[in-house]
């Protein structure tokens, strides 16, 4: 069966390459058939234009990627590279790695440009029929590669991300729609807890179910790549939550693995569960205030998939499919004053007078380990500017960023690139000290664990009043006991720290909940949404953004689908017109 | 009933105030030397709500607040023995501590009778600066009481770990003083209690009227950030000279908060706003963003004052620099001109190919 789906990848590849002119072709990287040690990221595509691949190596250089392609026509061919310098400055580029053709490495080194482009590698000599490529990491600190171009004209492609992304469309000859449809009664594009939850309840009710999620693993934040754990309580949801949510390990604990199968193979026992992963959605189709499609890319094969459904998800946690559809949308710190939001003791940092943009930050964990022996490891000068001077064995949750310049979404790369220079230098530093040699840097996510982004408005907006106010909503779906828990930037109010520390505001409350209202769009008929991208302000999402919390709110609304589809309505009439069963379908799942 | 009329002889016999005041540890100036009156405030309670403490008014001979002050003792109790611990802590005029002495030939000591080394001494003035430390948060039974409340406690592995608030272990390690953290749970509380709003309260009535100079030309982060928040639009540009020297001067909280406070005249006026760009190596990313956000209101040559200083911006910050320009090309003066050639030909500037390819549209 694997070596059947390998051979498929491989047909498709070969298909993809050997379908353009004679004169050029171009190679998706994330296509390659044997990824060695590369990994596969496809967190920034919106971004960037592509998922790329890169060479993590904590600073030990990768294993080769090689693929094979065919050619048309032999002959003297230019090579070209879309690639980037992710640290330009005074030092060598720190993620340099070359091209190789037909097992003959190309002298030039590649990753040395600044900014996402084309990189020139040289003439090489193609022969008719399978060549073999090759990338060839040099420094195993995160060099990366995005596509290989090769023409004999010697014309660099396009370098703006516009004409980039029609120029690549007609070199793959991708039409706009994709070529397969499938049809279901729910689709839910982000298999974090809330996506995963979502599915559950929906399939427990005989709904099929589309599951989307650009990751292999499951469970987002929780998952064995992000390694945080969840917090909050079950609500009345524990039999679909303990399913996939994790134990109370130390964050970034290879523990996570353990969690992760458990959550796998749970999920799997849902026969009514499509669920489609390392596909990534890129695209909706809209009518009148409803979304009819999305429209979803492999990021491995880069084949695409039209996912049709009457009822929408949005659990990607940066509330794409919302932002695509046209839903109304918030970002960044309201005013104080908007939703009455203050808690005096914290002023400024728990909620400003002024509203303003400068959001909790994204996390990116690590570990290490002791060993027998002292650790080699490269010097990274590239990365001292960001630790400066701060020493670390390990990460926790406070290894956090954010940057009033800085959108977590628009400049997710940089974000996730700073937090790997604060953690190779911090690692670096710490080991001036002779007794922390024998530390191993173990494992460095290279996912970005985010905390808040975009949040899609619904038809109500949940607020830290809400939890202040003891708020008892007649449709209360999800319900929490733990601390709202704001975070700041520890260099905000001592400047001698490193800016890549948080510091955390815990304010105690008793029980509190979240209204179904919040878990619909105000504006995009068919949409649901569950987690961080559901309705609140910056101090409403605080509480509910950990991840039963958000668990919770998946299987609030996976249930909601399926009187939806009993009722044939969108979303608000189950408030409307049939909140008493809802209401009590929720209260039978205890 | 006894354990009260115990301390409160401990009090009779060693806390009644003292006009020689020589703190241990101090953060702020050596204001304490010029305490000429002592007058009595208000009572304070710690976590032992039975037990109050009487707070001072600290003046100068001028009749000038200085300082608040309680010479404290309170029981730490362990399995039910307790012992007294005696200090004396400092607040300034909105409330934080700023130190603490202690009675002559009385040492803190730890759990098992050692006494304070100087670096435990060191630690717990820290600790008591920290006024965000990890012990607001936590009930005493969380830290120490191992049976207590152990439906929240959480085990993995067999090791205790943190399971109500995220944090960690050793973040509760940080902050305390081994061997004495009853002593410093206890302190910290009163250090952190109600006495800030309580002296906030008395300060803010007495200047009612209008912001205190002592407060906004101080040089004092905390006391900057006091009085600006006190301030309305016209205060802040009666005083703008004071906020444009104050920008580099504050936490960079402050900054931000000012940055967006000040009214857009503030960036408008040729000399004030030439100045608040120059600032720009001296002021943190956070408040560089806010003032290049407000380029579009600011005087030329603030905007040539900004465009010197590309070399300290980040990416983005560059970016948005150049998108101004585009926006409004009648801001880009001879003298702007002139610096972005510069900038584009600098290699040791990282982001040098920004401004070659924005010169080269």
């Amino acid at each position: 069966m694997k070596n059947q789906q390998l051979f498929l990848t491989w047909l498709l590849a070969m298909l993809s390459f050997s379908a353009h002119s004679q004169t050029d072709l171009l190679i998706e990287a994330e296509r390659f058939l044997d990824k060695g040690g590369w990994v596969t990221d496809p967190q920034f595509i919106e971004q960037m234009g592509s998922t790329y691949l890169m060479a993590h190596g904590l600073g030990i250089p990768v294993q080769d990627a090689s693929t094979e392609v065919r050619f048309k026509k032999s002959g003297s061919y230019h090579a070209w590279v879309r690639t980037r310098n992710w640290v330009p400055g005074k030092w060598d580029p720190p993620g340099r790695f070359q091209l190789s053709v037909n097992g003959k490495r190309l002298e030039t080194e590649l990753g040395v440009g600044p900014e996402w482009d084309w990189e020139y590698v040289g003439r090489v000599k193609i022969k008719k029929g399978k060549n073999k490529l090759g990338l060839h990491d040099l420094t195993g600190f995160n060099g990366r590669c995005d596509a290989i171009y090769f023409n004999q004209e010697k014309e660099a492609p396009p370098s703006e991300l516009a004409a980039l992304t029609s120029w690549r469309s007609g070199k793959l000859d991708e039409t706009t729609k994709p070529s397969k449809t499938r049809k279901y009664d729910l689709v839910i594009t982000g298999g974090g807890l809330a996506g995963c939850a979502a599915a559950i309840a929906a399939a427990e009710k005989g709904l099929k179910v589309a599951l989307i999620h650009d990751r292999p693993v499951l469970g987002g934040n929780a998952s064995s790549e992000i390694r945080v754990h969840t917090l909050g309580i079950y609500g009345k949801f524990e039999r679909i939550l303990k399913q996939i949510d994790t134990e109370h390990y130390p964050n970034g604990s290879s523990e996570a693995k353990k969690d992760q199968i458990r959550r796998d193979e749970n999920m799997k026992k849902y026969p009514n569960i499509d669920i489609h992963l390392n596909w990534r959605a890129y695209g909706v189709g809209t009518s009148n205030n409803t979304i009819e499609y999305i429209d979803a890319r492999h990021t491995g094969t880069g084949e695409r998939i039209r996912f049709k459904a009457p009822l929408f998800v949005d659990s990607t946690g940066d509330g794409w499919i919302g932002y695509w559809a046209g839903a109304d949308f918030s970002y960044g710190r309201e005013s104080v004053h908007k939703y009455g939001e203050a808690w005096d003791e914290w002023g400024e940092l728990w909620s400003p007078e002024e509203a303003d943009d400068f959001v909790m930050g994204s996390s990116v964990l690590w570990q290490t380990s002791k060993m027998e022996e002292e650790q080699a490891f490269p010097s990274v000068p590239w990365a001292c500017e960001i630790a400066d001077g701060h020493q670390a064995i390990a990460g926790e949750w406070y290894w956090e960023f954010s940057r009033n310049d800085l959108h977590q979404i628009n400049d997710g790369e940089e974000i996730r690139d700073h937090m790997l220079r604060a953690i190779f230098g911090s690692y670096s530093n710490a080991r001036i000290e002779p007794e922390n040699r024998k530390y191993r840097l173990e494992w460095v996510s290279y996912l970005l664990g985010k905390r808040e982004s975009r949040r899609l408005v619904g038809d109500h907006i949940f607020t830290f009043k809400d939890v202040t106010d003891k708020v008892k909503f007649p449709d209360g779906v999800v319900q929490e006991i733990r601390e709202i828990d704001v975070h700041f930037q520890q260099n905000l109010t001592n400047e001698n720290k490193p800016d890549f520390l948080s510091k955390a505001l815990f304010f105690e409350t008793d029980m509190y909940y979240i209204p179904y209202r919040s878990l619909y769009s105000k504006n995009i008929n068919n949409l649901f949404m569950a987690g961080r991208c559901f309705s609140c302000s910056h101090v409403g999402l605080g509480g509910p953004r950990v991840m039963r919390t958000t668990g919770q709110m998946g299987a609030a609304v996976g249930f909601a689908a399926t009187l939806c589809k009993k009722y044939k309505v969108n979303p608000r009439t189950i408030y409307t017109d049939h909140l008493e069963e809802y209401m009590q379908l929720i209260e039978d799942q205890q | 009933m006894i354990r009260i009329l115990g301390f409160y002889l401990l009090y009779l016999l060693f806390i009644s105030p003292s006009a020689n005041h020589s703190p241990r540890f101090f953060a702020m100036n050596e204001e304490y030397l010029h305490v000429a009156k002592e007058e009595e405030a208000f009572f304070i309670s710690g976590e032992d709500t039975s037990l109050q403490h009487q707070v001072y008014l600290l003046k100068d001979s001028s009749e000038a607040d200085l300082l608040y002050f309680a010479p404290i003792v309170t029981p730490v109790c362990i399995d039910g023995k307790c012992k007294p611990v005696h200090i004396s802590l400092y607040w300034n005029l909105i409330g934080n501590y700023v130190g603490y002495a202690l009675p002559p030939s009385i040492p803190l000591s730890k759990y098992d009778h050692e006494s304070f080394e100087e670096k435990d001494y060191k630690r717990l003035h820290q600790l008591l600066l920290d006024d965000k430390s990890v012990l607001k948060r936590k009930k005493l039974e969380d830290l120490f009481d191992k049976n207590a409340r152990p439906d929240k406690k959480v085990r993995y592995k067999g090791e205790e770990i943190d399971g109500v608030t995220g944090a960690t272990r050793k973040e509760i390690k940080e902050s305390l003083v081994a061997g004495a953290l009853y002593s410093c749970y206890t302190v910290w509380h009163l250090a952190h209690g109600e006495v800030k709003d309580r002296i906030v309260a008395r300060t803010l009535a007495e200047r009612k009227d209008e912001i205190d100079p002592q407060l906004l030309y101080s040089p004092y982060r905390d006391y900057q950030h006091f009085a600006i928040r006190q301030l309305d639009t016209l205060d802040l540009l009666r005083h703008l000279p004071r906020m444009v020297e104050i920008l580099p001067e504050a936490a960079p909280l402050t900054r931000t908060y000012l940055l967006k406070k000040l009214p857009i005249q503030a960036y408008s006026i040729p000399d004030h706003s030439a100045a608040l760009y120059d600032q720009m190596p001296r002021i943190d990313l956070n408040a560089k963003t806010l003032l290049i956000r407000k380029l579009v209101h600011a005087s030329d040559r603030a905007v040539e004052n900004c465009f010197s200083h590309l070399s300290v911006f980040s990416k983005n910050q560059v970016k948005t620099c150049l998108s101004f320009l585009e926006e409004y090309p009648t801001r880009r003066t001879a003298r702007v001109e002139e610096l972005l050639v510069q900038f584009s030909e600098n290699e040791d500037f990282s982001y040098h190919y920004l401004i070659s390819a924005f010169l080269n549209q």
